[in-house]
């Protein structure tokens, strides 16, 4: 069987268990599915959700339930990767880049065989307010589709990219936040030659299909061949509704919105709550008008929760693969790299190295800010310290590093930019100092070494085997280890 | 990189970041986000377009 959503979701039934499914109603465009989501956060619990009855723009019933959160663990972009989720840290990262780098070749099947074409609404039938939408923020312009885009470039080679798209309270006519350069391009294109520009919104697919569109590929790279990597086996293409075999659609996609950018049409976007924390500023972007809306069987509809955990690990992960793509060959001691949470999977990178040379710290630190523009920190530790576990590498900057030697700052070091104004990029903020912290244990001078308990005692000592059983001690049910 | 600004809604009086280059003098009338009211920048109850003077003072 092709991979597909449902064939993930049995996965995560299977390897991770944390998946949940809401069948109370609930209002995406008035806040219900991310308040929900926010309070499971400061429980500090993160699993997928699945909401099987949600509402439409309309308040009635939506057919299509939505799932969202499903990137909010590393466990799970583990299962998403084929990794064992058991390792779910710089393990995944070395997935990433090893399946960023590979390419399979996609199968075109016929539309009476694709799931994604079960059911077609076209012209006065496609009508994108029978989606459960989700209004993720207090000031967010609307509610709004946040999946995987693919524009055709003139050239011929489709791009995948996360884009959105914003519901308008119009059956038909939608607008579409497009950041990123190949689609931009591709929109730039097809303005030239005055000619309505296709574009698609992939609504739910394998993971994988949307973690693949987050890969760094050059100009005229064939998306559908890197996704296929990610997924393992060729993605299924078919004709599209609007364009047929002009504009190849993901055959196993849940839901696929197929619509048209007008030359040089645009409209009021955002704000909208982005992956750093802050709104995106009102601006003008292509508008988005509706062609045909297809979908299978039993879709579902994903969406992320920006600015959360759900969204920090789609940062994090491409980041960290292109680390060990830019740093490995020049620095071979490179232990791993993280971007974390705390700094929504944009602004920081931790990065550790086995047996640091002299001088070294400073120049891995250079190095990875040259290869990552949008990153304005990046620690440098040992690898006795964990990059994924961010106390210890709090600890090493507040306990080694030296504020008068170890911090290296690039740019003006201070945080104006000109007197122009605030500044922000994909509104994540755009300081134009940019510093490089070596938190690694001082070597030029005699110095304490950090305590440890023996590890061969820990070995030896286990815990379940001294901790008395669940049930027998009062409130002992809250203590997440132990014995059963 | 953008600059931006903050426009207070005539209406509703809510306060939102618009992208200066695109949205400042364009006569493109701006959305608000909590009551859907449209306006051009100089019907706003208030502007904010400082530039960083209170970061730089501070710096
Ligand atoms: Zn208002």
């Amino acid at each position: 069987m092709p991979k597909d959503l449902q064939s993930f979701l049995q996965q995560v039934r299977k390897q991770t268990g944390d998946l949940i499914e809401i069948e109370r109603p609930v209002r995406p465009d008035d806040f219900e599915v991310t308040a929900l989501l926010k309070q499971l956060e400061d429980r500090r619990q993160y699993p997928a959700v699945q909401f099987n009855n949600p509402l439409d723009m309309y308040g009635k019933p939506s057919a299509f339930p939505l799932l969202s959160n499903m990137y909010a663990t590393r466990e799970r972009c583990a299962v998403m990767l084929d990794v064992d989720p058991a390792t779910p840290n710089y393990e995944v990262s070395l997935a990433f880049k090893e399946k960023a780098a590979g390419k399979i070749k996609p199968q075109t099947i016929a539309p009476e065989s694709a799931p994604v074409r079960e059911n077609v609404w076209q012209g006065k039938d496609a009508d994108v307010g029978h989606l459960p939408i989700v209004k993720h923020f207090a000031q967010d312009i609307g509610p709004v589709l946040t999946m995987t885009h693919v524009m055709r470039s003139k050239q011929g080679h489709y791009n995948a990219s996360f884009a959105k798209t914003f519901y308008k309270w119009d059956p038909h006519e939608m607008v579409v936040s497009i950041h990123t350069r190949d689609l931009s391009r591709i929109v730039k294109e097809y303005e030239i030659h005055d000619e309505p520009a296709p574009i698609i919104n992939v609504i739910g697919h394998h993971p994988a299909f949307h973690l693949a569109s987050l890969a760094r590929n050059p100009w005229g790279a064939e998306d559908y061949e890197t996704i296929g990597s990610f997924l393992g086996e060729p993605l299924r293409l078919t004709p599209s509704v609007t364009w047929g075999d002009k504009f190849m659609v993901p055959a196993d996609a849940d839901l696929i919105i197929e619509g048209e950018i007008p030359p040089g049409q645009r409209d009021v976007c955002d704000p909208f709550g982005e992956v750093g924390r802050l709104y995106q500023a009102q601006c003008l972007r292509p508008v988005f008008n509706t062609k045909a809306i297809t979908f299978r069987h039993g879709a579902v509809l994903q969406d992320i929760f920006s600015g959360f955990r759900d969204c920090f690990a789609l940062g994090a992960i491409p980041k960290e693969a292109a680390m060990e793509a830019a740093l490995r060959a020049r620095f071979p001691n490179l232990h791993a790299a993280h971007s974390p949470d705390s700094s929504c999977g944009i602004h920081a990178i931790y990065i550790s190295v086995h047996n640091l040379q002299p001088g070294q710290a400073d120049a891995i630190g250079k190095a990875a800010l040259e290869a990552m523009p949008i990153t304005e920190c990046v620690v440098v530790v040992d690898s006795d310290i964990d990059v994924f576990h961010e106390p210890s590498v709090l600890w090493a900057v507040f306990t080694y590093a030296d504020v008068a030697h170890g911090l290296s700052v690039m740019g003006t070091g201070q945080h104006v930019v000109s007197n122009q104004g605030t500044r922000l990029s994909f509104a994540s903020t755009k300081w134009s100092g940019r510093v490089v912290v070596d938190a690694t244990r001082p070597q030029n001078a005699p110095f304490p070494p950090r305590s440890e308990v023996p590890p061969e005692v820990i070995a030896r000592v286990k815990l379940d085997d001294f901790l008395p059983k669940r049930g027998t001690v009062a409130g002992y049910a809250n203590i997440p280890v132990g014995a059963k | 990189m953008e600059r931006l600004f903050m426009a207070e809604c005539p209406v509703c009086h809510q306060s939102f970041a618009c992208h200066y280059d695109e949205m400042r003098h364009s006569k493109v009338k701006l959305f608000c986000p909590s009551c859907r009211h449209r306006f051009v920048p100089e019907e706003a109850a208030s502007l904010d377009e400082r530039p960083d003077a209170a970061r730089a003072s501070t710096d």
